[in-house]
């Protein structure tokens, strides 16, 4: 369980040495995200998501309120290793997290930092490949691999941490659209199957379409959130903060504007699809 | 314009030639909106980096404007000059004090005075939607989208007859990414130029531009309209890609045995056809 409480931000902005001026990030944020949710954070350039994301595994301390994750306070020295183990970081550039000479290297790579011993650590690594589908290519160099694979090796590396939480800043935008689905995918599956905590923070809408919550975030403040039936039934408010509207759900719209009896949002193709023939069939 | 014949390019490693780019053959002319589309490492930015010299074909052919560009003869300077490069992530790239330095340094490099360069800066800057009280600010102090647009302005400002993005869209939210698209668009209509950009996003393929060039494994598999392309699934399939959600629902109203013409690309396009199509049908 992370608590996010009155979260406040302030980035210093220097100009050649002396402090210029103070900028606001996050302006007062509270969310409980539960173990096991599958959360999906939204917003534009600036909008304070990437900021957020820094919080939960202290990278970043807040300037004003709290974050505790499992009732640790991430702004207390002491809680950094423990808080840390807990919460996996996986960042947009696959080419700058990954540090293995090859694919079971890298993956061991958190493991053997923390002296664990090498039989564990062995068949820890051979598990979290085999679960985000790598196991082809245990002994492949990192520069052989595609960005969605090295991807999918920077959450083994998480896995292997045994973190229960994974926060992924982005993790598809430099990705082709086939490496994209299998990253959401394996999230997805870690989530269901292993019970993770998995907080994607994207602006893909159509990856958020299958969350179990949605936040939206403008300004360094949430502007709304709920269930993606929730949140995708308020189209203008994803219109005035500059997030994507998924192709099906404004389809959706437009027809339904036209006269097709069709529900309120449709989130996805296959439901538009059984609609669209459903309609067609009554005629 | 812009002409390449078998086109072949190979790194030598260890010894062992490894083909990268295998006979491609192309043509950019004016007023293309060209989207080249392929996986990682498919070979896309190796083949936009032979379109203004920076990498030089192990065999084949380029001509611009009928002259052929690996002849001794010709002058590379040439072919820096019309046809024009942006990187991925191009605002890393900015490194002058203020905006409009940035704009004029490519200009005045290729010769030309400080006062004309200035003017010439100002004049693209305002092209792509930069204030005037941006122009002698710090690149740094601007946002995403601005600092790609002063990127896009500096290329323009040495008057290319091609500009060759690579993901211009990436790490960019919905809006401004519409908007860099936009100003392509504009370019296009307004400098009479040819734009070609590689992309990732069948999206935006499909909203902007008027041809899919297809990579995959150093080869163009496919050379042909948006509407063409996308409904052929094997080649899609091929070259490990996916298309628009639109088009995948499209294409499933088709097999269900929906009588529509055919796959729609766009939302634009999909709302049309399905509400001309379903109204005709309550017509009768």
């Amino acid at each position: 369980m992370i608590r996010i409480e009155n979260l406040i931000h302030r980035y210093t902005i220097w100009n050649d040495q002396k402090e210029q001026s103070k900028k606001i990030a996050i302006d007062g944020i509270s969310l409980n995200i539960k173990q096991g949710e599958f959360l999906a954070i939204l917003g534009s350039n600036g909008s304070g998501k990437s900021t957020l994301a820094k919080h939960l595994n202290a990278l970043l301390l807040p300037s004003e309120g709290t974050i505790e994750v499992d009732d640790l306070d991430t702004s207390k020295e002491e809680n950094l290793t423990e808080i840390r183990n807990k919460v996996g970081m996986v960042f947009q550039n696959p080419d700058n997290q990954i540090i293995g000479t090859n694919v079971e290297e890298d993956v061991a790579f958190g493991l053997e930092n923390k002296n664990m011993p090498s039989d564990y650590i062995q068949k820890r690594v051979v598990e979290c490949i085999d679960t985000v589908g790598m196991s082809d290519f245990s002994k492949t160099s990192p520069t052989r691999l595609s960005g969605g694979q090295k991807q999918r090796v920077a959450i083994a590396g998480a896995l292997a941490d045994d973190s229960q939480i994974m926060v992924l800043d982005e993790p598809t935008s430099m990705l082709d659209p086939k490496s994209r689905s299998e990253i959401i995918d394996v999230l997805h599956r870690l989530n269901a199957e292993n019970g993770m905590t998995i907080i994607l923070i994207t602006h893909n809408t159509d990856e958020v379409v299958a969350a179990d919550r949605i936040v939206l975030m403008n300004g360094g403040k949430i502007v709304g959130k709920g269930s993606p039936t929730e949140v995708f039934a308020d189209l203008e408010l994803l219109r005035k903060i500059h997030v994507e509207i998924p192709q099906i759900i404004e389809l959706g719209e437009r027809l339904r504007n036209a006269g097709f009896p069709l529900s309120d949002p449709v989130l996805n193709e296959q439901q538009m699809a059984e609609e669209l023939t459903g309609i067609w069939k009554v005629k | 314009m812009l002409k390449g014949v078998n086109i072949n390019f190979s790194y030598d490693k260890k010894g062992v030639s490894e083909n990268i780019l295998n006979d491609v053959s192309f043509e950019i002319n004016t007023g293309d909106f060209i989207g080249i589309i392929g996986t990682s490492g498919s070979g896309k930015t190796t083949f936009i980096k032979h379109f203004n010299g920076l990498l030089r074909a192990s065999s084949g052919e380029l001509y611009l404007n009928d002259q052929n560009v690996y002849d001794k003869s010709f002058d590379l300077f040439q072919l820096r000059k019309e046809v024009g490069l942006v990187f991925q992530y191009p605002e890393n790239q900015l490194f002058k004090k203020t905006v409009i330095e940035d704009v004029m340094f490519g200009p005045m490099n290729l010769g030309m005075l400080e006062e004309e360069a200035r003017i010439v800066a100002e004049r693209e800057l305002k092209f792509v939607g930069i204030d005037e009280d941006l122009f002698s600010a710090n690149p740094m102090e601007l946002s995403g989208g601005q600092k790609r647009s002063v990127a896009i302005a500096g290329v323009l400002a040495m008057s290319p007859k091609i500009i060759v993005l690579d993901e211009p869209a990436a790490g960019l939210d919905f809006y401004t990414k519409s908007r860099i698209f936009d100003l392509l668009k504009r370019i296009i209509a307004i400098k009479k130029m040819a734009v070609v950009f590689v992309s990732h996003n069948m999206e935006d393929v499909a909203n902007y531009a008027n041809q899919v060039w297809i990579m995959k494994q150093g080869t163009l598999i496919s050379k042909e309209s948006v509407q063409t392309s996308f409904s052929r699934d094997d080649i899609i399939d091929l070259a490990g890609m996916d298309v628009p959600e639109v088009t995948k629902l499209t294409k499933d109203l088709i097999d269900a045995g929906i009588p529509l013409k055919s796959i729609s690309t766009t939302v634009d396009n999909a709302e049309k056809s399905l509400s001309d199509l379903f109204k005709k049908n309550r017509g009768h």
